[in-house]
């Protein structure tokens, strides 16, 4: 079959994104909003938007009855539920079916096996795929101490994650019994707002992790194919900020292992469509732990894209659609070439402990130019809401070294000018030049260990560097103009000055003119 | 023009002249002008492309530069890649900011919500001694839980937070003294 309209169940970029390849595709599009995202991007770049609900996400994007008919009474025939929100929910899966609209991802048995962690982790150690040990139930209502007592028996360091989860919602690393029962209840609570499922379970933590996960795609004959790695270990607080394609530490060998494994695990529960093996992988010896499958597209896609040449989107809604998958495992081992690297903008502020800055984007410059590619889910003029996840958008270059992909990401970072909020740019800037990432030599841990060299330079007391000379010298002259035209308007002056009004009035038209 | 620029504690005096579309700044090492310490001298030619955005020549370079300022003087500018802020004031925010003393921690510290969101949790109660960076108020927004601490050891005198409460940024959320 054919879809002739999809209806996107997201918001922000990942909505975008999936409307750019549905409208190359022919397939008309139908967005969702609540009242915070009346104006946002992702509405006017659908066809049609239909309203959801209030700004809270439990309430609008979260409400699968809301979305359900939102589908209805624009007759999509197909649902594309992007990532986060209700798209690894299999009771939206069942309610689709049951509306007689096609669900773009996986049958929601495939969803219910891996989507609760602890059930996937029992699925694949069943499989033979080594796993961390941990708990293989989440922790029961009024089982508190007893689950304290078994991360004793465990030992510390010891990880806390929502059953429901991922993006690192929900989930606390504890380094002593001391710290347990807050972590536990923080947890808890984070999940219950994120996933609307407040249960979490316990896994030993590894030392020196590197999180490394393996793109699967599965059509409905049962053909199963792993599209290459990506790794994911810069983190911080569990939360991704750059990843990258190929790893550095994952040989030919130790990918076809891996990939295998994947689509071993993914085909042993009955998958369909895109789908992603999280492992970790022990920085020194090379072993890997399967972590969990996550049943839908990943924010992280496009580097996949990139190093593959292939639109995941469009393979989403061809296998959906019933197709089977156009290529070989032989023809992705020939197609794989280069380095990807993306970059995820974060409405936040380093300087200020990562405080997230929701506000109005009063310009917003994207980089542009050889192998750059922005998925952004605002523009000039755009509200970050306060209701939502503070990505605003991600950057992902390709290249054929690793080295000319991080130079081509700086590059892009500084071409990159978001004013009016504060965004993570220079953080990710300061990431690229850290000596552990320009080697390839690193874990989860590096952004906790590279803290303090992450902060921007402070300038040495007494002395300024000759762009701070600049800076300060730019905005001398901002508010010399500024003060010039209050004073030409006739407000009072403060400040002397022996310019006539005249010259002033000729140069600032110069200065507006450029000459 | 003479302004004022506080960056990384140290205060500079910054006297600015206007040729045409070229700048002469002289950044004075200290907050006066001294005949032992010569200013640095730059002449710029500036070009205003759009709100606060510049296009720098000076001295062989070129430069964009993207400006964002307060009322109160505080500017942010990016140059290059790197943002830098500082404060920039005329010479009537300059007393004030004498006066004003903001500087210091001493006396009762106000602890504002720093943006719209929602008070999740509550950790101190009116009258309690706290240390200096001990959690007051825990705010959720964007999804993610913001500890705010103390900025100082003291007592919590005011306390206008309650579990569930929404708040705006800005919105005043305890007292420390």
């Amino acid at each position: 079959m054919q879809f002739r309209k999809i209806l996107i169940a997201n918001r922000g970029e990942i909505a975008v994104r999936v409307a750019r390849t549905c409208r190359e595709m022919g397939i008309s599009t139908v967005a969702i909003y609540s009242d915070a995202d009346r104006a946002a991007l992702h509405v006017r770049t659908c066809d049609e938007a239909v309203w959801v609900g209030p700004p809270p996400s439990r309430e609008s994007y979260l409400v699968i009855e809301n979305v359900i008919a939102a589908a209805r009474t624009s007759r999509a025939d197909a649902i594309h539920p992007g990532y986060g929100f209700l798209s690894e929910n299999p009771g939206f899966a069942r309610a689709c079916a049951e509306a007689k609209i096609a669900f773009i991802g996986p049958p929601p048995e495939a969803m219910e096996e891996m989507g609760e962690k602890t059930r996937a982790r029992r699925k694949a150690s069943e499989a033979g795929v080594p796993i961390v040990p941990g708990m293989k139930e989440p922790i029961p209502e009024g089982q508190e101490a007893a689950a304290k007592e078994y991360a004793q028996r465990v030992g510390y360091p010891i990880m806390i994650k929502a059953a429901a989860g991922g993006g690192g919602k929900g989930m606390r690393l504890v380094e002593s019994p001391k710290d347990f029962d807050a972590a536990l209840t923080t947890a808890q609570r984070e999940a219950l707002s994120a996933f609307g499922d407040g249960r979490v379970y316990l896994e030993k933590a590894i030392s020196r992790p590197r999180h490394v996960e393996i793109q699967i795609f599965a059509d409905r004959s049962g053909t199963c194919l792993w599209l290459g790695e990506r790794e994911c270990s810069v983190q911080r607080r569990h939360q991704k900020v750059i990843e990258e394609t190929p790893s550095a530490v994952v040989t030919p060998q130790l990918r076809a292992q891996m990939g295998e494994v994947a689509c071993k695990a993914a085909l042993a529960v009955g998958y369909v469509g895109a789908g992603t093996c999280e492992f970790l992988v022990d920085g020194n010896t090379r072993s890997f732990y399967f972590l969990e499958m996550n049943t839908r597209l990943q924010v992280e896609h496009p580097i996949t894209e990139w190093c593959t040449g292939l639109d995941l989107v469009r393979w989403q809604i061809e296998v959906a659609q019933g197709a089977r998958l156009p290529w070989s495992q032989e023809d992705v081992l020939r197609n794989l070439r280069g380095h990807a690297i993306e970059a995820r903008l974060y409405a936040e502020d380093p300087a200020r402990n990562f405080m997230p800055s929701p506000g109005i984007i009063g310009e917003l410059r994207l980089s542009a130019g050889p192998f750059v590619r922005n998925d952004c889910g605002v523009e000039s003029g755009s509200e970050v809401p306060r209701y939502y996840d503070p990505m605003i958008g991600k950057l992902a270059v390709w290249a054929g070294s690793r080295e000319a992909a991080i130079a081509r990401l700086k590059r892009a970072l500084f071409e990159t000018v978001v004013k009016g909020i504060t965004t993570n740019t220079g953080y990710l800037r300061r990431i690229l030049d850290l000596e552990e990432f320009r080697r390839g030599d690193y874990d989860t841990g590096l952004l906790a260990n590279a803290k303090d060299r992450l902060l921007p330079a402070e300038g040495k007391e007494g002395e300024l560097t000759p762009d701070q000379e600049l800076a300060i010298s730019a905005a001398a002259i901002f508010q010399l103009e500024r003060d010039e035209r209050v004073a030409l308007q006739g407000a009072p002056s403060t400040n002397g000055s022996a310019t006539s009004a005249w010259a002033t009035a000729g140069r600032m038209e110069a200065l507006r003119r450029g000459r | 023009m003479r302004y004022h620029a506080i960056a990384s504690g140290t205060e500079r005096l910054v006297v600015v002249n206007a040729r045409g579309s070229t700048y002469r700044i002289a950044i004075h090492p200290g907050p006066l002008e001294s005949a032992d310490a010569p200013p640095r001298v730059l002449e710029v030619d500036a070009v205003h492309l759009r709100a606060g955005a510049l296009s720098l020549l000076a001295e062989g370079r070129s430069a964009r530069c993207d400006i964002e300022s307060d009322a109160e003087g505080r500017f942010r500018v990016l140059l290059g890649d790197e943002i830098h802020t500082f404060d920039l004031l005329d010479d009537r925010k300059h007393r004030m900011h004498k006066a004003g003393g903001q500087f210091s921690l001493e006396g009762p510290q106000r602890i504002d919500a720093p943006m719209p969101g929602k008070i999740v949790r509550v950790l101190v109660k009116e009258g309690d001694t706290v240390t200096e960076g001990q959690g007051l108020v825990v705010v959720e927004a964007m999804k993610m839980e913001n500890e705010l601490k103390s900025p100082k050891a003291g007592v919590v005198r005011e306390l206008h937070a309650q579990e569930g409460q929404p708040v705006e940024a800005g919105a005043k959320l305890a007292v420390v003294s």
